[in-house]
């Protein structure tokens, strides 16, 4: 059954599937409970034209992304502060410009697979720099969220009493939003633009039908990711299916059960 | 009879002092030329019909607003805030009355560090204070509206607090969950010496409970004229250290003489006991 270690692309695979299946859902945790779910969305769609610019400009697609949905993330939160009552709008506004310059910029792109790679990911073929990236962003995102997990929950459950009990709301925000940007960027290319945003949420909204906690509810949601990820990949392998969209179809299959469990 | 008044409304004595106050320029301005004061002790209620103000007036006070002329000084730190429960943001985030009722230790546990024993004992004993001791393990979106608001209250009460605001704590409340929860602040007030000052629509309860209400209407805040009655209650009874409060029980517009305990009452830990026991 164990066959599948015996290769060094499955084995690198499960490495950045188990740590992005730690990081994705920390930051979805945030994004889900600040009503902000749409997000991984706008930016995953924004990575796209950030990852085709790399590949015009010939530098490494991810770090494109990384700069774009950035200024993505940036111009999301700025629109919000323009438009409080229609926070929504804001993400609508930034996905569109998102996808309409992945679509222009998608034409002068001369290797159309490199692109196409990043739409449904290409977890069984990640380099040895992108390993590293994960690694590196993994303890980052996870350091954060531990040091900032009190203030976190603060401000997610009540961001002007946040404000008032003298929090670094903006300053935490600004990591937050930061965070969220290169995490896109990164798992864009293993678990793929479009399906980022799926992991963000299924694997919270699973965990948020059990845990009768914040706390639980963080790690319920860690430990549904990786349980998705790894079952995902398992089934990708045997099945010769695509891994991305194997891993949110799992977790998607588990979540129905679960909230019909939860309404009775 | 001079000295009285002297005393009363010695600086010492004042908690909100709003001086020639606006905010918003010309046409847009939503609140003109405001002048009040809220003393220490006092239970004061801010009413307004929808879109009056009131919800800036709360925010200028909290100070999450920056007046555009005037003054207002707020002559506390501790300050205890009770947000709508009515926001599905609050009412179904994923948490347990512990974990909430701790963020209003914030100050008191810092950046970085996570709650220690004896804040989680604070928190049984702030819960038992609002009579929730028994759900401290349980999911705030599980319980009632009336429920909820107790927990958000025993939130702002972890901190000591000398000063509660509230935001229309009604929202979303039952009749009878709303009576519970304006008897628990009533002892709040009277008990622990704190002084209250609540946004609300409920003119009823506001007039049953406070000591006395502002309007806030066309841009204005003004005083309601049972805080007039009030005043003359006051002038009577020569009460100094806290006002005279009319109609507290029944609501039958009674006048009631309530004197000022000068003992620490209940649990000297609170603020605004410690001051009643220093004078």
């Amino acid at each position: 059954m164990f066959d599948i270690f015996q290769y060094a692309f499955m084995q690198k695979a499960f490495l950045v599937g188990i740590l992005l299946a730690i990081i994705i859902p920390l930051i979805g945790v945030i994004v889900v409970l600040k009503r902000l779910s749409m997000i991984g969305d706008a930016l995953s769609h924004t990575s796209l034209a950030g990852v085709a610019l790399g590949l015009i400009l010939g530098i490494n697609p991810i770090v494109g992304a990384v700069v774009v949905c950035m200024i993505a993330a940036f111009s999301i939160e700025a629109i919000r502060k323009a438009l409080p009552k229609y926070a929504e709008i804001s993400i609508s506004i930034i996905m569109s410009v998102g996808i309409g310059l992945a679509s222009v910029l998608s034409g002068f792109i001369d290797d159309g697979a490199a692109f196409n790679s990043f739409l449904f990911g290409s977890i069984v073929a990640i380099t040895d720099t992108e390993v590293v990236m994960v690694i590196i962003v993994t303890i980052i995102v996870v350091a954060v969220f531990l040091l900032l997990y009190k203030e976190l929950m603060f401000i997610t459950f009540d961001e002007p009493g946040a404000v008032l009990a003298g929090v670094p709301v903006k300053k935490i925000n600004f990591v937050i939003t930061l965070l969220t940007a290169i995490t896109v960027s990164v798992a864009a290319r293993s678990v793929g633009a479009l399906m980022v945003s799926s992991l963000m949420v299924i694997p919270v909204a699973c965990a948020m039908q059990l845990a009768n906690s914040y706390k639980k509810t963080v790690i319920y949601s860690v430990l549904f990711a990786l349980l998705f990820t790894i079952v995902g990949l398992f089934l990708s392998y045997y099945m010769n299916l695509k891994p991305g969209g194997t891993i949110v179809l799992t977790g998607v299959v588990v979540l129905i059960p679960l909230m019909f469990v939860k309404r009775k | 009879m001079v000295s009285f008044w002297k005393e009363w409304l010695s600086m010492d004595n004042i908690m909100i002092e709003v001086k020639d106050m606006s905010f918003g320029y010309g046409k847009d301005a939503i609140l003109s030329n405001v002048n009040f004061i809220v003393k220490r002790q006092e239970y004061v209620g801010i009413i307004g019909s929808n879109g009056a103000g009131k919800s800036t007036l709360m925010r200028l006070l909290l100070g999450q607003l920056t007046p555009s002329e005037g003054e207002v000084n707020v002559h506390t730190k501790a300050i205890g805030y009770v947000p709508q429960v009515g926001f599905r943001e609050v009412s179904n985030f994923p948490a347990n009355v512990e974990e909430i009722v701790l963020t209003g230790l914030y100050k008191q546990i810092g950046m970085f560090h996570m709650p220690k024993k004896e804040h989680k004992q604070k928190v049984k004993q702030v819960l038992e204070l609002v009579g929730m001791q028994d759900f401290r393990t349980r999911m705030l979106s599980e319980m009632s509206g009336g429920q909820q608001q107790r927990v958000l209250i025993a939130r702002a009460l972890i901190g000591d607090p000398e000063l509660l605001v509230l935001d229309e704590p009604l929202t979303g409340i039952d009749k009878e969950a709303g009576e519970t929860l304006y008897l628990l602040l009533d002892k709040l007030n009277k008990e622990y010496g704190m002084t209250i000052v609540m946004v609300t629509h409920n003119r009823e309860q506001v007039a049953k409970y406070t000591n006395r209400f502002y309007h806030v209407t066309n841009g204005g805040v003004h005083l309601d004229k049972s805080s007039v009655l009030c005043d003359e209650v006051m002038k009577d009874k020569m009460i100094i250290a806290k006002p005279k409060r009319y109609s507290s029980h029944g609501g039958t517009g009674k006048i009631h003489s309530v004197e000022v305990e000068k003992e620490a009452p209940y649990d000297a830990s609170y603020k605004g006991a410690k001051k009643e026991e220093n004078k």
